[in-house]
């Protein structure tokens, strides 16, 4: 039944040769945990990806509940957590996850940097990390203040005032980035706007070109 | 292609019946695991979506003061209209509550749900031959009728339905008269079905 429909959708768009082949692409021995254990270590840019992917679906599904104002996103947090089915796992894979992708990231960057995986040719390509990285940080920055605790808001305050040091127009981007001269409703619609919409759109895209630059010119060999 | 394995009759050759290549055997394997770990995943995901089918429903406040008895007129029907506070999705918030309250007698009341039991818009009480807004053109009653101006439903005083799509005529409320004071219990019914079923 599957395999009918499968082969009536290639029969008008020819991907099942598309598909195989990347399906055969090779593991490189020198990336194969099975035949040298010590190349685990390849293996942190994939974990990456994947709490990326389990970060996505978790917040998905956290957004039926979620109410971003200030009247309301601490009392709608704590529903998710203390009433919803199974809304403490959703939450708290969330919330681990957040932590766990920062470390990833951190362990994915260490292997490329000291196997000398950033040369030439793959420059571009750790560019394209550092971006991802950065956005991640806006994550982790925006993601903070939305349970709106005490916590997640101080932490803002601490972290957005320190923009207002900026010489000469550090004013306007602490309004710029507050969304007025307080912490506020502004912020926190500001924050999720980032966090759910802004940010997302651009890992996607990024992370789409590192894939697609890692498969185009393959995973190096250590020095 | 497939698994042959049932057909097993004693020793595995390669090629013969009972052999899968290791290739498959790890296609297999890859795509069952990916299956468990999907399904993992997706349960807390799922249950989460679910959650409002088994959340409880909190009763409100059993008995809701009308107004005194002396301030309904026989014959003439009067909405009451008022606010109640509700906790939902963690949340206090106000819902608006309404009732049609038809006065027979000084100890005869009928209290109506405000909502048309068709698919619960607010219906309103009409004069006969009062000009209005309908939805289809429908014809209206020779008399005065509650008429409901989503799909031009028309129930009678007592709430028996007199056009249009209502499935069964009005929801009656439970009524107390205390003290000279009129009570109702607010709840709400489904729609579209021609039994009276509390939500």
């Amino acid at each position: 039944m599957l395999g009918r429909i499968y082969d009536a959708i290639d029969k008008r768009l020819t991907i099942k040769k598309t598909i195989r082949d990347q399906l055969n692409h090779p593991v490189l021995e020198h990336v194969n945990p099975l035949k040298h254990p010590r190349a685990f270590v390849y293996c942190f840019g994939g974990i990456t990806a994947f709490i990326i992917v389990l970060m996505f679906l978790t917040g998905l599904f956290m957004l039926v509940y979620y109410i971003p104002s200030p009247d309301h996103a601490y009392d709608s947090v704590q529903y998710i957590m203390n009433n919803v089915t199974m809304g403490w796992l959703v939450q708290g894979i969330h919330f681990w996850g957040a932590t766990a992708v920062v470390v990833m990231i951190v362990l994915h960057m260490l292997r490329v940097y000291f196997h000398g995986a950033y040369k030439n040719p793959r420059e571009l390509n750790w560019v394209v990390g550092i971006l991802l990285l950065l956005i991640v940080l806006g994550f982790s920055f925006t993601g903070y203040l939305l349970p709106w605790t005490q916590r997640s808001y101080w932490a803002t305050s601490v972290g957005t005032s320190m923009i207002s040091l900026v010489p000469f127009v550090g004013d306007y981007l602490l309004k710029l980035v507050r969304g007025g001269a307080e912490i506020g409703a502004p912020t926190l619609l500001r924050f999720f706007a980032i966090h759910i919409g802004f940010l997302p759109l651009m890992l996607v895209l990024l992370l789409g070109a590192h894939f697609f630059i890692v498969r185009r010119q393959g995973i190096s060999r250590p020095f | 292609m497939g698994l042959e394995w049932k057909k097993d009759k004693g020793k595995v050759e390669p090629g013969g019946l009972n052999h899968i290549s290791r290739r498959q055997f790890l296609s297999y394997a890859t795509l069952g695991l990916g299956a468990i770990i999907s399904a993992l995943i997706a349960t807390p995901l799922v249950g989460s979506l679910v959650s409002p089918l088994v959340q409880k429903k909190k009763a409100e406040a059993e008995w809701r003061e009308l107004g005194k008895i002396e301030d309904f007129k026989a014959g003439k029907p009067k909405i009451v209209q008022w606010t109640t506070a509700k906790l939902e999705g963690g949340v206090m918030e106000t819902a608006p509550r309404a009732v049609w309250v038809i006065k027979k007698d000084d100890d005869d009341f009928t209290v109506f749900n405000s909502r048309c039991t068709h698919l619960n818009c607010a219906y309103s009480w009409k004069l006969k031959g009062e000009s209005h807004q309908t939805a289809y053109g429908s014809a209206m009653p020779d008399k005065d009728h509650f008429f409901c101006p989503c799909h031009d439903g028309i129930f009678d005083l007592d709430g028996a339905v007199l056009g249009g799509p209502p499935p069964r005529p009005l929801d009656t409320l439970p009524v107390k008269i205390d003290d000279g004071r009129l009570f109702t219990s607010y709840r709400d019914f489904r729609a579209g079905i021609p039994e009276k079923v509390e939500i």
